[in-house]
């Protein structure tokens, strides 16, 4: 017989943090109870049709263009040997650390009438503005590339782990049976590495249905933009939160999608790996081919931006690392470095109640709490905001009817919301992590420590602490360089007149200052760096084991 | 069938198949046998054409498949290959497993031979189930099915039963060879395990490091080894002293015997030499006027299996293998005698 656990204070922390995550998005969903049948009238003649055909065709042109980016570099570094493979593999990461929106202002700044690239044809060739087509990078295809080059390391990782850990044996069997070459790849290797590959497009998919800052920037209607509008430009709270529960609903659907795929993949991890297969030599020609092959993404997602970024910030560092900047960057670092240490306490917090209690409400709260990460960010401040004006509301109330003052806005409007916004978004990135560190540590391990005369808090001390650091450590840098990154929530939530490095390169880039935002954003493409390069790490010691 | 001569395997200038041939005929079973290492699955994978060859060369119904400048491709070699890991596809049931090498086959001709094999391999009910789903034994057998779907000319089996129950073992091996000769297909097994070697082999080669060291049948492996190390690995046993005597006759604490021709041509000339004998040579007799002391005792069910010191000296044992009922001590003196059906001698 189990034993009741609900007296235990694990299980009430769980549950009152759980729903406290969870309340923004159900609030989402509780929108759509009341009625707005003018907006939507209003939306349907007008812009309705862009938001839905824009944001669709975005996120499924991102997610094929991911899928075959990240499907053929990883089987080209999982299964070939040639010049430079040992170096790509890790360099075809590196535009994780680059937003869109940066790479969106960037190349616009490159490559429209006024950049460097045309003015230098129009030099060369003396042509005048009429005389030549050159592509628009503010369109739809230029978002959906912009998006593509910084999201298919999504698909890469999950798919390059998958063809890595195909047994040889399965290489083997289907050479002894007649099969081998593009017959391989099409009814085994793909077909295997099918679930990883869905799981890694799909959540590049979420992201495309998340973006704000490239589609705002480009003047694309998309339903983030719209959201935006709907909250700020009509003042319509509710209105912007029906609009956010169609396009969470998008996103539902995928992370269905997603939970599905990594479930296949259990079962298809279990042949076990004796050796894996032996990497193919290319000959010379090809070995050329496939090095450039890997070198193109790299070269378009991040070196040439960030050369391009270096060098506007090297002609503008002197005028804008002023006083101003660095009181962005403390404001950026502290903000970052709180919600991280919220976000990995929470999820410390989350992941100790699961091993303690292995009981099935916990760990599905738990897991609706840690439903953000599919969220897009627009949402769930959409969310926050009337979860906490709401909150302010009846907190006002309750004053102003017993000690007959109000205290204004206590929660909205103040850091409260983003702290709660990011916790909401980047809980799963922390519990992910710290889920796998705990996972290392055995209940046995705890047993036996006991059994040699540890108390728990020397179990705690001399077991746990140590083995658990290092993946406590990835978790705050990872949640801290995402909130870094993040923009749209940022824009909707901070309190007024508090500006962030992503906020501060937003506003510069809109305003068409472009060199200028160059020096925030570089800041945050080499923050960003850190985690890329905490990935490569884990993922090379996970080849090792 | 096949015909390995004088092949050689590396790996990075190592060499792990030394110099090594042997014939299969066409629907024998052979078995390639040795302590991990031994170079036994190299040769597996050369003859299924995963692995070059540096020299010799491998023939397969007459035709060279492989020489150190040729290299037939695997599918291309009409060789099947049952892996250690059974490598089942998980993406595919166990119907589209089995008809995984059957590319040019209608789909009427596919689920037939599936439908064959099933009932062959004793799965007749299986076809749309995952593999996740079977036991180990089941997926042995289904792999064993897809191997022998496409008809190959010869089946290699690579430590077929390793990741299965011991109890398990035995039973599959005798099953596997009931299939082997119904579907008249040669095969090469590699194992390490002895006795899964004798339940389906023909002809067994003791291997080590990277030589073949004898060819023959198990029962001339236990009773005829060729050297101290196939002795000792094949079976128990002990090594008698015994000294020449005339150049025709081995003098030892359990008796004289005498040589063969042979060996006396090959021992004439040595003053002493070891004598195999088997724990089934000793026979335990309490009328014996030999007597030897228990020095150790092992409980087999139907027998034990005691070692014995002659003379009280713990130098020269033996091994006796005695009906479980005759149950003596430790320190205990009992009759035996010897009943030496095969003299194999080595030198010291």
């Amino acid at each position: 017989m189990k034993r009741s656990n609900w007296r235990e204070p694990w299980i009430w922390a769980v549950t009152v943090f759980s729903l406290l995550l969870a309340v923004p998005v159900l609030l989402i969903f509780a929108s759509l109870f009341v009625p707005q049948y003018e907006l939507w009238h209003h939306l349907y003649e007008t812009v309705l049709s862009d938001y839905v055909y824009h944001s669709l065709l975005i996120a499924f042109s991102v997610g094929a263009l991911t899928l075959l980016l990240g499907t053929s570099l990883a089987w080209l570094i999982a299964r070939y040997e040639f010049t430079g493979r040992q170096t790509l593999q890790w360099l075809i990461l590196l535009p994780m650390a680059m937003p869109a929106y940066i790479l969106a202002y960037t190349y616009t700044g490159m490559l429209d009438v006024a950049g460097p690239i045309q003015s230098q044809l129009r030099h060369t060739f003396n042509w005048t503005y009429h005389d030549y087509w050159f592509p628009d990078v503010r369109s739809v295809g230029g978002a959906v590339v912009m998006l593509s080059l910084v999201l298919y390391p999504y698909v890469y990782m999950l798919a390059r782990t998958a063809f890595s850990e195909q047994s040889a044996s399965f290489y083997e069997a289907s050479r002894s049976m007649g099969v081998s070459g593009a017959a391989y790849f099409r009814k085994v290797a793909f077909p295997l590495a099918r679930p990883a590959i869905l799981t890694g497009t799909a959540l590049a998919m979420m992201e495309a249905f998340a973006d704000y800052g490239t589609v705002q920037y480009f003047g694309i209607n998309t339903f983030t933009t719209g959201i935006f509008r709907t909250w700020n430009g009509l003042g319509n709270a509710i209105g912007a939160a029906q609009l956010a529960a169609v396009l969470t609903s998008f996103v539902l659907v995928l992370l269905l999608l997603e939970k599905h795929s990594r479930r296949r993949l259990k079962y298809f991890h279990q042949g076990q790996t004796h050796h894996s297969s032996k990497r193919v030599s290319l000959s010379p020609i090809k070995r050329v081919w496939a090095t450039l092959l890997c070198l193109l993404p790299v070269l378009f997602g991040f070196i040439i931006p960030t050369v391009q970024l270096s060098v506007w910030t090297l002609d503008r560092v002197s005028t804008q690392v002023d006083e101003q900047f660095i009181h962005l960057i403390w404001n950026s670092f502290y903000l970052a470095a709180s919600a991280a240490l919220i976000a990995v306490g929470l999820a410390l917090l989350f992941a100790y109640a699961k091993r303690l209690h292995q009981h099935w409400l916990l760990t599905s709260q738990v897991q609706l709490a840690s439903l953000g990460y599919a969220i897009p960010g627009t949402v769930i401040a959409i969310g926050v905001m009337l979860m906490l004006s709401a909150a302010d509301d009846a907190l006002n109330a309750f004053t102003e009817y017993v000690f007959d003052t109000s205290v204004g806005l206590i929660f909205s409007g103040t850091l409260v919301a983003l702290l709660l916004a990011y916790s909401v978004r980047f809980l799963a990135v922390a519990l992910h992590n710290v889920e796998a560190g705990l996972q290392r540590i055995k209940p046995s391990m705890d047993d036996a420590a006991r059994s040699m005369g540890l108390s728990s808090f020397g179990v705690l001390r001399k077991i746990h602490i140590p083995l658990l650091r290092a993946s406590v450590l990835s978790a705050i840098l990872l949640v801290f360089v995402d909130v870094l990154k993040e923009l749209p929530a940022t824009l909707i939530l901070r309190p007024f007149n508090f500006n962030t490095l992503a906020v501060r390169t937003f506003e510069l880039a809109s305003e068409e200052r472009l060199q200028d935002a160059a020096v925030p954003a570089i800041t945050i493409v080499l923050v960003g760096l850190l985690p890329v390069f905490l990935l490569t790490r884990a993922l090379e010691s996970s080849k090792k084991k | 069938m096949l015909d390995l001569s004088h092949i050689c395997v590396a790996y990075d200038d190592k060499v792990v198949v030394n110099n090594v041939s042997f014939s299969l005929a066409s629907g024998e079973i052979g078995c390639l046998l040795g302590p991990s290492g031994c170079g036994k699955t190299s040769i597996l994978r050369a003859i299924a054409g995963f692995e070059q060859i540096i020299h010799g060369e491998i023939k397969l119904r007459g035709v060279q498949v492989a020489s150190p400048d040729k290299h037939i491709s695997p599918e291309r070699r009409r060789v099947a290959v049952v892996f250690q890991d059974f490598a089942l596809f998980p993406h595919l049931n166990v119907g589209q497993n089995i008809a995984f090498g059957l590319q040019h086959k209608t789909a009427k001709q596919k689920s037939q031979r599936v439908n064959e094999l099933l009932a062959l391999v004793g799965l007749p009910d299986i076809s749309e189930r995952f593999t996740h789903s079977l036991s180990g034994g089941q997926q042995q057998r289904v792999a064993l099915a897809r191997a022998l779907a496409p008809r190959p000319d010869l089946l290699l089996l690579d430590e077929p039963f390793s990741s299965l129950d011991a109890e398990l073992r035995e039973d599959l091996a005798q099953d596997i060879r009931r299939i082997l000769k119904h579907e008249g297909t040669s095969a090469l097994l590699v194992t390490h395990d002895q006795h899964e070697a004798f339940a389906m082999a023909d002809n067994i080669g003791v291997l080590r490091e990277g030589r073949l060291l004898q060819w023959a049948s198990a029962y001339q492996l236990y009773h005829q080894p060729v050297d101290k190390f196939v002795a000792e690995f094949i079976g128990q046993g002990t090594l008698l002293p015994g000294n020449v005597i005339d150049g025709h006759y081995v003098e030892t604490k359990l008796g004289v015997f005498s040589m063969t021709k042979v060996q006396s041509a090959q021992f004439a000339l040595e003053h002493s030499l070891d004598v195999l004998v088997r724990p089934d040579d000793i026979v335990h007799d309490d009328n014996s006027t030999n007597v030897a002391k228990v020095i150790a005792r092992a409980f087999k069910g139907a027998h034990i299996l005691y070692e014995l010191a002659l003379n009280d000296d713990p130098a020269s044992k033996v091994l006796c293998l005695a009906p479980s009922h005759h149950d003596h001590a430790l320190g205990e003196r009992i009759g035996i005698r010897l009943d030496l059906k095969h003299l194999v001698l080595f030198n010291v």
